[in-house]
């Protein structure tokens, strides 16, 4: 009882408060992530690229068929933004001590996009992909770039 | 040289028969499994990434990567990551058939592109580092492998592109840069 009540708040509130966590966890990020400038370009590209997908996917959530247990968010569902976010968080802390502590705290946040049914197992997965690729694509750059300059 | 040639011909060997298993297996699971499967793969690859990076010593991978990885690579198992990214990427963004294709062609063409272009004459004129025969090996192993999933007119239209993308000298890890120009491609150019 406890631990299902506890698990629901964990859910509903990285729901209902997503865009004051963000900035903050976002914020708390930069002091202990060990490649901040990709972390930084990643985040962004993320959001802006997840926003642009979801438009033009315009894949309906599953809560639009069978409801939620908050409020079916009016966006489309394809990608996940809250798994993207997550899935950029582990990447940012790879190599870090800080890693064993994101990674269960992601894949709780993704898992819960599909508890809370709006977003299918398929949508979180695509946000996950999303992030591993804009954070490779971005590390990539941002060496080869350092390494042209030295 | 000669050294440098059997390390590269080793490494493609190892792609394409990757390539191979990954395609027979996903044909097998299915798309929904497939996804999952690729996921766990993916974050598996990324604890192995971080345990390289916190130095610990892992036997069989060390091994693997010594023989394997390329000496310039950014981080450790940079084209095993790139691949698996570049897979779950297409995976989830087109229909399975298409992301089989393009998984097939990054596996196949990009292979037996640079085993046939280590042995090839005729410099591109657009970028002397690679060889015509090198972009013919790419197109028609790439063209015969996907069609299997693909019609082939069509295998063979995203053959030719993405061999000549393959060509090009774009800073990006081709293991990841022809999976998402597929993906573009096939939204952008129905066919």
């Amino acid at each position: 009882m406890f631990w299902d009540q506890s698990w629901l708040a964990f859910s509903v509130f990285f729901e209902t408060a997503q865009w004051i966590v963000l900035p903050v966890a976002v914020l708390a990020a930069l002091t202990i992530v060990p490649r901040r400038r990709v972390f930084l370009h990643a985040v962004v590209i993320t959001i802006v690229a997840s926003f642009a997908l979801k438009l033009f996917f315009q894949q309906d959530r599953p809560c639009v068929l069978e409801p939620a247990l908050v409020p079916c968010p009016a966006d489309f569902g394809l990608p996940s933004i809250h798994a993207a976010l997550s899935g950029l968080f582990f990447m940012a802390t790879l190599g870090s001590r800080w890693a064993w502590l994101v990674f269960p705290l992601a894949v709780l946040v993704a898992y819960s996009r599909v508890f809370l049914n709006v977003h299918t197992p398929e949508q979180v997965i695509a946000g996950f992909a999303l992030a591993v690729v804009v954070y490779l694509m971005t590390w990539l750059y941002v060496q080869r770039k350092e390494a042209a300059k030295k | 040289m000669k050294d440098a040639r059997r390390f590269e011909a080793a490494r493609q060997w190892f792609h394409i028969l990757f390539g191979g298993f990954l395609l027979a297996s996903s044909l097998w699971l299915g798309p929904q499994r497939t996804r999952l499967a690729y996921f766990v793969a993916m974050l598996i690859g990324l604890f192995i990434l971080h345990l390289k990076m916190r130095g610990h010593r892992l036997p069989v991978i060390d091994d693997v990567l010594a023989r394997f990885e390329r000496k310039d690579a950014a981080f450790p198992g940079q084209g095993a990551l790139m691949y698996f990214a570049g897979a779950l990427f297409v995976l989830s963004f087109a229909p399975f058939d298409f992301a089989l294709a393009a998984i097939a062609i990054v596996a196949f063409g990009d292979g037996f592109a640079t085993l046939v272009g280590l042995y090839g004459k005729w410099s591109l004129p657009w970028n002397p580092r690679k060889k015509t025969e090198g972009l013919l090996a790419f197109i028609f192993s790439a063209a015969a492998i996907s069609s299997l999933v693909l019609p082939v007119g069509h295998a063979l239209a995203y053959s030719i592109v993405l061999g000549i993308l393959e060509t090009i000298d774009i800073p990006a890890d081709d293991n990841l840069l022809l999976p998402l120009a597929a993906t573009f491609l096939y939204y952008a150019v129905p066919l």
